[in-house]
């Protein structure tokens, strides 16, 4: 019986031996290595992220196009429209009606005895204005359009009046002439006030008929 | 392994002697049973067993683990870095050259004020508020300009396309119906395109040209050289 006693105390001391010794070292030689392994690879993982953001951010910029300013006059013409139209009284299309007047306004310039031949081929005479109502709207209208406009007032040198095309005598409590009273003198509507201008300049014209009853 | 068990025959000796006394109480336990002592048997034959693959396996993995792993992640990264690094620094090159191409451009664009139009190396503005001759012609002065004259055939188309429907002040006059037309700086008018009319005052209108008197109230046209001739001359 003490023969086999002394055997088993042999296994076991070797047993325990070995656990004791084999299992730190390798744990330690892991520990280590792994550590260092988590560091470096967290850092390369952060190095290539910021790399990234920079790549991004550098294409941005490059792809961005250069602010170019636009310039561009904007020319606003607003076109004035009838303001006040019933189902009895119509005007012809691409006449304006005002009060009991069907108006038409040129789309080209040409000298003054052109307008008046063009009123006529249209059945209408030069505008022949009648009050001062009359007159600031159609100075209104000049404003809006940004463009100034014969009517059928001319210079009679024989007479040395201003006359309507229809014969009566300018009334000068209605409206004043600004310039030269001379010969070959038409009346030109502005915004602001009523010109002698030169009847063979360019400008355009105003067009008149009286409203009929449909 | 046997080597390091050789070297580690000291500590046992002492280890030795107390598991002895251990080993004894465990064997007089053991000898009350039989079942047990044959536990301890199989007990002991097992954990022999699990000592080889064990010493295998520690042998084996270490020498193919390490060669294996390090060198080729590494090398990856390494390589992926490197590319990175390159292109950010391109792109930086790329873009400061850019930039300097930018500058350029910018100053080209700004050869005209606001609101001015470039034409060649000219620049034109158009004055929507209507004034008499004189009045327009100050009003280009106070701009460092004069009205509006043409010195090539692309200035005149611009000028006929761009100026739509209304008269428009421009740069001719004369002092009578008699006299020759001159520009606003007196150089006399070459005639290359008639003038209608028989005033002293000379506007652009849809018609071509034509001349009204200088009273009358009309948009008009500016014109100067750009910055950017300047700067070169």
């Amino acid at each position: 019986m003490d023969a086999p006693v002394l055997y088993a105390e042999l296994h076991l001391a070797n047993t325990q031996g070995l656990r004791c010794t084999s299992p730190p070292s390798p744990r330690q030689d892991a520990c280590w290595g792994s550590g260092w392994h988590r560091v470096a690879l967290k850092l390369g993982c952060v190095g290539l992220i910021l790399l990234l953001m920079g790549l991004s951010v550098l294409v941005g910029f490059l792809v961005q196009k250069p602010p170019i300013e636009k310039c561009s006059v904007a020319v606003q013409e607003n076109k004035t429209e009838p303001t006040v139209r019933s189902t009895i009284l119509e005007c012809p299309r691409d006449w304006h009606l005002h009060w009991n007047k069907c108006l038409f306004i040129s789309q080209t310039s040409r000298p003054w005895a052109e307008g008046l031949a063009d009123c006529s081929l249209r059945g209408a005479t030069l505008l022949l204005i009648g009050d001062g109502k009359e007159l600031k709207l159609l100075q209104d209208f000049s404003k809006g359009k940004g463009q100034q406009f014969f009517i059928g007032l001319k210079y009679v040198q024989e007479d040395k009046v201003w006359k309507w095309m229809n014969g009566s005598i300018l009334n000068t409590n209605l409206l004043r002439i600004t310039g030269k009273n001379e010969e070959n003198s038409c009346a030109l509507i502005s915004h602001t006030e009523v010109f002698s201008d030169s009847c063979s300049s360019d400008n355009h014209w105003i067009c008149q008929k009286t409203l009929k009853r449909v | 392994m046997p080597s390091s068990a050789h070297l580690q025959d000291p500590p046992p000796l002492l280890s030795r002697t107390l598991t002895q006394n251990e080993g004894q109480t465990s064997l007089r336990q053991s000898s009350s049973c039989g079942p047990s002592a044959a536990s301890a048997s199989e007990s002991l034959s097992g954990s022999t067993e699990s000592r080889i693959p064990h010493s295998k396996m520690l042998q084996g993995k270490l020498p193919r683990n390490i060669p294996l792993e390090y060198p080729a992640g590494l090398y990856c990264c390494y390589v992926v870095i490197i590319v990175l690094s390159v292109a950010v620094v391109a792109l930086s090159v790329a873009l400061s050259v850019k930039k300097t191409a930018q500058i350029s451009t910018i100053n080209t664009y700004a050869a005209c004020p606001r609101n001015w139009i470039g034409v060649g190396n000219k620049c034109f503005y158009f004055n929507e508020i209507p004034s008499n001759w004189t009045l327009s012609q100050t009003l280009c002065k106070e701009q460092g300009a004069e009205l509006a004259r043409f010195d090539t055939e692309e200035e005149l188309n611009f000028l006929r396309r761009y100026k739509g429907s209304s008269g428009y002040w421009f740069g001719l006059h004369r002092e009578s119906s008699a006299h020759p037309w001159k520009w606003t700086d007196n150089t006399e008018y070459n005639n290359s395109v008639s003038i209608g009319g028989d005033e002293k005052h000379g506007f652009l209108s849809d018609n071509g040209f034509s001349s009204g008197r200088g009273y009358i109230v009309r948009k008009s046209i500016c014109r100067k050289p750009n910055s950017y001739t300047s700067q070169c001359l």
